[in-house]
């Protein structure tokens, strides 16, 4: 029974935890690649400024979360999530809008986001230093463990009140998104634009709005991603590094320019890393009785070994791009 | 007009002219420039030489989009739909510059093309080729145009159903909206129009009446199989 529990806090739970935050940011990733036809190399360090606005109002209103029962960094969130969506706005307008005025190539807009992301990088070690930092360092992390009523078990199936909020919020902003694609005419105008650009632009969108709207929502939800990492582990400069590419993997394997495309991907990324570094041995324990002496039972067993976690993403896009080239949800052709 | 993409002119001194209401249909041989008169007339190539005229005002200048807003509507020979939305919201899509409410041309729209009321919340993309044409039809009606721009839109369809939006053209064109459509189907095409352009190597060959052009040996001949 043990066994199980462990498989669930470490696998279940993990990967539930880890696919949101890869959801959260492949899903603006992918929204800006369907308008804007670029893959966002700064879309990861989106997520970085985020988490360090949300510790800077932390650290400048530290008590603000006990005013509300919730950590002080989760109620700093729609701070940082409204930070980064007019940053990511901003830059668009310095950055990228000037490119597409004069017609140039995906690629090159591209490259210019490869400018970004090392510019954003620089700022947050120029303003943050280099040094971890922990939003509960002055607060307590809530844990709440669920015990189960069998007799055979003794531990526990433990997730932290960070983990809680970060689940709910991940469904809330899905939820909102969906709402805003499907029930608004902003919305609509977005995804009739990553379908089919020209069209959109005779028929009179005004594809103007739908930028600024894609900047938005992405900045938003990477934001989101961003402070919901570091709320459940920790907050370093070098967090969008870790993200990158599951994030672009996610966003390929669920089809490009497909928004719930990419929170299956999403998902499915973070799963695939928690049971490939899932050391399995633990549930082969239990058969050891039935297993003949002379087979041993290695005690570590994974797939990958938990510094390699990094090539996972990479498998799943091979193996998904072969069986359905344009990602599980038919995306655009790249 | 005289108009190209760059490098030698592709027109090379085309015109057109329909009157309020009419049909209008542009025939020719492949490459022959139609769709490239259909474009420069909706702006989104701009001319070397000539003008666009409408309701007598000159819109030479004007930005495609801003002419949707005039009236004119333009349904592209290729891509003429969005495919991932669903058939209503391309629909919606369509009637985006308006601020009222156009529900009421949702309605005429499913009247002249009744096979989209039932896939209206099925994707575009997963219609067959003709409900697609009906459906980038229907499109570009829901600013309630006064001038419409065809391309092709019977491309690739069965003889049936080539029948089926010639016969809905003319009924469009009866509630008073003024068509303006580039055919392969050349016979057909020419039975319904009112006036007849025969368009080749970027030049007005003939313009007449479309019966006095079906009755032409000469056009018969070069352009109509015989
Ligand atoms: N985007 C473009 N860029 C450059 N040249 C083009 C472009 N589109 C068309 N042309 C050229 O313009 C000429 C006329 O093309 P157009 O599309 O107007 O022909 P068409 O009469 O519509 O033919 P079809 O019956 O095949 O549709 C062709 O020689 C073509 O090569
Ligand atoms: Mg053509």
């Amino acid at each position: 029974m043990n066994e199980l529990i462990f498989f669930i806090n470490k696998v279940i739970i993990s990967g539930t935890i880890i696919g949101c935050i890869y959801a959260l940011g492949a899903v603006g990733a992918t929204l800006v690649f369907g308008i804007l036809r670029f893959a966002n190399f700064a879309h990861a360090d989106m997520m970085t400024v985020g988490a360090f606005v949300a510790l800077v109002f932390v650290s400048w209103f530290p008590g603000a979360g006990s005013v509300v029962g919730l950590p002080t960094g989760f109620v700093m969130l729609p701070v940082a999530m409204v930070f980064v969506a007019i940053m990511s706005v901003a830059l668009d307008r310095m950055f990228y809008r000037p490119l597409r005025e004069r017609n140039v190539k995906p690629i090159l807009l591209l490259v210019a986001s490869i400018g970004v992301m090392l510019m954003i990088q620089g700022l947050v070690r120029l303003f943050a230093g280099t040094a971890p930092r922990h939003f509960f360092s002055a607060e307590k992390k809530d844990i709440f463990r669920i015990e189960l009523p069998f007799e055979l078990s003794t531990r526990d199936i433990v997730i932290t009140e960070p983990q809680i909020l970060l689940i709910i919020t991940t469904i809330v902003c899905i939820f909102c998104l969906h709402r805003f694609l499907t029930g608004t005419r902003l919305g609509k105008a977005m995804r009739a634009m990553s379908d089919n650009p020209d069209l959109a632009l005779i028929t009179g969108i005004n594809t103007d709005r739908v930028v600024s709207a894609t900047w938005m929502i992405a900045g938003t939800l990477a934001a989101a991603g961003g402070v919901l990492l570091s709320l459940d582990v920790i907050l370093k400069p070098d967090l969008s590094f870790n993200l990158l590419l599951p994030i672009f993997a996610a966003a390929i394997v669920g089809g490009v320019g497909r928004p719930y495309g990419a929170i299956a991907g999403g998902l499915l990324v973070g799963f695939t890393e928690s049971l490939a570094i899932f050391n399995w041995s633990i549930l082969l324990r239990p058969l050891a009785p039935y297993i003949p002496d002379w087979v041993e039972i290695p005690s570590k067993l994974a797939f990958v070994p938990t510094e390699y976690k990094i090539v996972v993403p990479f498998v799943i896009l091979i193996v998904v791009l072969i069986w359905r080239p344009t990602g599980i949800f038919r995306g655009q052709v790249l | 007009m005289v108009s190209g993409y760059g490098g030698e002119p592709i027109l090379q001194g085309v015109d057109i002219a329909l009157e309020a209401g009419r049909i209008g249909v542009i025939v020719g041989p492949n490459g022959a420039g139609k769709s490239t008169a259909l474009k420069s007339l909706f702006g989104l190539i701009s001319l070397d030489q000539g003008r666009v005229l409408f309701d007598g005002t000159d819109i030479t200048l004007v930005a495609p989009d801003k002419r949707v807003g005039l009236g004119i509507g333009y349904v592209p020979q290729e891509m003429n739909i969005f495919p991932s939305l669903t058939v209503q919201e391309n629909l919606e899509m369509g009637a985006i510059i308006r601020d009222d409410d156009f529900s009421h041309v949702i309605d005429q729209t499913f009247e002249i093309f009744p096979p989209l009321k039932d896939k209206r919340y099925s994707e575009a993309g997963q219609l067959s080729g003709g409900q697609r044409q009906m459906v980038a039809i229907g499109r570009a009606l829901m600013v309630e145009p006064r001038l419409l721009l065809l391309d092709e839109p019977t491309v690739g369809l069965s003889p049936a159903f080539v029948q089926d939006i010639i016969e809905r053209i003319t009924s469009i064109a009866r509630s008073g909206v003024g068509i303006l459509v580039v055919e392969q189907n050349a016979r057909r095409a020419l039975e319904i129009a009112d006036t007849g352009f025969v368009l080749a190597g970027g030049k007005n060959l003939y313009t007449d009446t479309g019966e006095n052009l079906l009755n032409d040996p000469e056009v018969a001949r070069s352009f109509l199989g015989g």
